[in-house]
């Protein structure tokens, strides 16, 4: 019974460790395995708010806040990540408002490892919230000279930039995936003529007569 | 029998902790750990490679935007959102299909270039073109968004694919582009193509008649133009307005062969050819003004550097060697550099002649890009 009893504790010594939140990696090529839903979440909500900075209609802080929960609302509608008891949201860092425009870090964190040994999480959505946050700072830093509040269109630059170092971050990891993962097309082949078509038929006419008459310019 | 009991303890424990540690088929592990890590859910574990990545109800999403929101003359917030997702998706699965190398995706990769206002998808659909180069109708579709598009990453990757078209008369027109570009910023896929720049006027190049914009032939230094004249008439009217010769492609190597070369002061040269021969018989004055004389030269090649980076000749150095009918009138020369210069050439895929208005960095800002060096 004394056996028993050590041979349990043992195993509660050694499983320990591996009860602790930390972040792992998505995009492992060994063995290749499938990067879960939640990935591909931060990624297209990323990707989608680098587009709507891009565009004219966002006029400050309110219309993204709205704009980030409507993308949000509806990929979570759409996405429908499996259910899971593992992977939580990646948290968010923040740039303080001291002259040094410290990055902030979740959860009592001092460091970015700090946060990927402690977060049941894709690591790769954590390393592009951290290099979202890091662009951040380098923006505070440099406003910081500013007298006034910063004009909407180099607030929403700034932004933008901001989402895609966010972006990039999380295509690297992905393309490293894809390239030794080669998935098949036939999923992303149907996504992709459904998608086209969607977007080709809602209100496109113009851009379409657009890039005929392009064609015909060029042509002559 | 110990074992077997011990055995028996253990199962449960290690039933309830796979399950607190989420359910999956495999257990999570730390991110450094690439032979464990990552643990795909049950349900995408049964899928495995066969089916796309996080795709998720994609096609539903396409269906009802195109439902919802397809009339819209205003889009609502919801719309809008479902817009820039369904723009994420088409991206993505562009990705996955440029990574699967299946050639069927060309299909939809045409299709895309379709869609002119949305970069991104553009410029996906271009990078799954770049692996077959040789699909018929490529051509016809990515010059327009070359010449035209509002977006620099269009631009960029539409010339790249062009270029790569064996055998077509447009991969020159792409190629020009791409030698042309190097230091155009693209910060995001919706970066947009430069505008001319606020000094342009100001350099005073003459305006052709009747000559259009041309991308291509734009740079760092230079603005492009077009016109259906023929080089021969084009280049005498510049010669004529500028009172300046116009040099064939043999004239202007011979000129500016000089440029080319860093200047050698020879008696500096025999100088430390002496201190050399000194300096290994021991004599340590010599090997100091040696050094001295060698970090000299090395100031010189520095600043010839420099220099010819900001050059005309930097730019025309590659593209000029493709284009033997090109002529070249020089508008403007300051201490010895060209520092305006009109570069005429034709361009017969196009049926264009093309005049590259260039600029000497050191004497005029750039269009764009970096602040150029100083030859200080």
């Amino acid at each position: 019974m004394k056996r028993v009893a050590l041979s349990v504790a043992l195993l509660l010594v050694w499983l320990a460790p591996r009860l602790e939140s930390t972040a792992v990696r998505c995009t492992s090529t060994n063995p290749c395995k499938q990067p879960p839903c939640e990935f591909f979440y931060e990624l297209k909500v990323a990707k989608a708010m680098v587009r709507v900075l891009s565009m004219p209609a966002p006029r400050g802080g309110e219309d993204l806040r709205a704009m980030n929960a409507a993308i949000r609302k509806q990929l979570r509608k759409y996405t429908k990540c499996p259910a899971n008891y593992f992977y939580q949201p990646p948290p968010n860092f923040w740039v303080g408002s001291s002259s040094s425009c410290d990055i902030g870090y979740p959860g009592g964190a001092k460091s970015l490892e700090d946060v990927l040994a402690a977060t049941n999480s894709c690591a790769e959505p954590v390393r592009a919230k951290f290099a979202q946050a890091e662009q951040e700072r380098l923006f505070c830093l440099s406003n910081k000279d500013l007298k006034g509040p910063l004009p909407i269109g180099e607030f929403k630059l700034q932004q933008k930039m901001a989402y895609q170092a966010a972006v990039e971050s999380m295509e690297v990891a992905l393309g490293r995936f894809l390239a030794s993962c080669a998935p098949s097309a036939t999923t992303s082949r149907r996504v992709a003529e459904a998608g086209l078509q969607a977007l080709k038929k809602a209100a496109y006419k113009e851009r379409m007569a657009w890039a005929e008459r392009l064609v015909k310019e060029v042509a002559q | 029998m110990t074992r077997h009991l011990a055995f028996r303890a253990v199962l449960p424990l290690l039933v309830a902790v796979s399950f607190l540690a989420g359910c999956s088929s495999s257990q999570p592990a730390s991110e450094t750990t690439a032979q464990t890590a990552p643990a795909a859910t049950a349900s995408q574990a049964q899928t495995g490679q066969s089916e796309a990545l996080g795709t998720g109800d994609a096609v539903e999403l396409a269906a009802d935007y195109q439902r919802q929101c397809g009339s819209e003359a205003n889009p609502s917030l919801d719309c809008e959102a479902l817009h820039n997702l369904l723009i994420g998706e088409v991206t993505v699965a562009l990705q996955e299909i440029e990574r699967s190398r299946d050639q069927r995706g060309t299909q939809e990769a045409l299709a895309a270039l379709d869609l002119v206002d949305e970069p991104e998808i553009v410029a996906a659909a271009c990078r799954v073109l770049l692996q077959f180069p040789g699909t018929p109708g490529i051509a016809e579709k990515v010059l327009p968004l070359m010449l035209k598009s509002r977006y620099a990453e269009v631009q960029r990757m539409s010339a790249n694919l062009l270029s790569r078209i064996e055998g077509s008369e447009l991969a020159q027109v792409g190629s020009i582009w791409f030698q042309n570009h190097g230091r155009l910023p693209n910060d995001t896929p919706y970066t947009e193509y430069p505008d001319f720049p606020a000094h342009y006027a100001k350099l005073g190049f003459p305006k052709y008649p009747g000559a259009q914009w041309f991308s291509p032939a734009d740079s760092d230094r230079s603005v492009g133009w077009s016109t259906k004249d023929s080089v021969a008439n084009v280049s005498r009217w510049f010669s004529d307005t500028l009172r300046s010769p116009a040099l064939t492609g043999a004239q202007w190597a011979a000129e500016r062969q000089a440029a080319a070369t860093p200047i050698v002061d020879q008696s500096k040269m025999a100088r430390m050819q002496q201190l050399m021969e000194r300096a290994v018989k021991g004599d340590q004055a010599a090997v100091a003004e040696a050094q001295k004389l060698s970090e000299e030269f090395d100031k010189q090649g520095k600043a010839w550097e420099r220099s010819f980076e900001n050059s005309v000749d930097k730019l025309l150095t590659n593209q000029s060697l493709g284009l033997p009918e090109a002529q070249y009138i020089v508008a403007q020369r300051k201490d010895g550099r060209v520092s305006r210069l009109v570069f005429v050439y034709p361009l017969p895929a196009i049926k264009q002649t093309v005049i590259q208005l260039v600029w000497d960095l050191t004497d005029y800002p750039a269009a764009w890009g970096p602040a150029p060096e100083t030859n200080q």
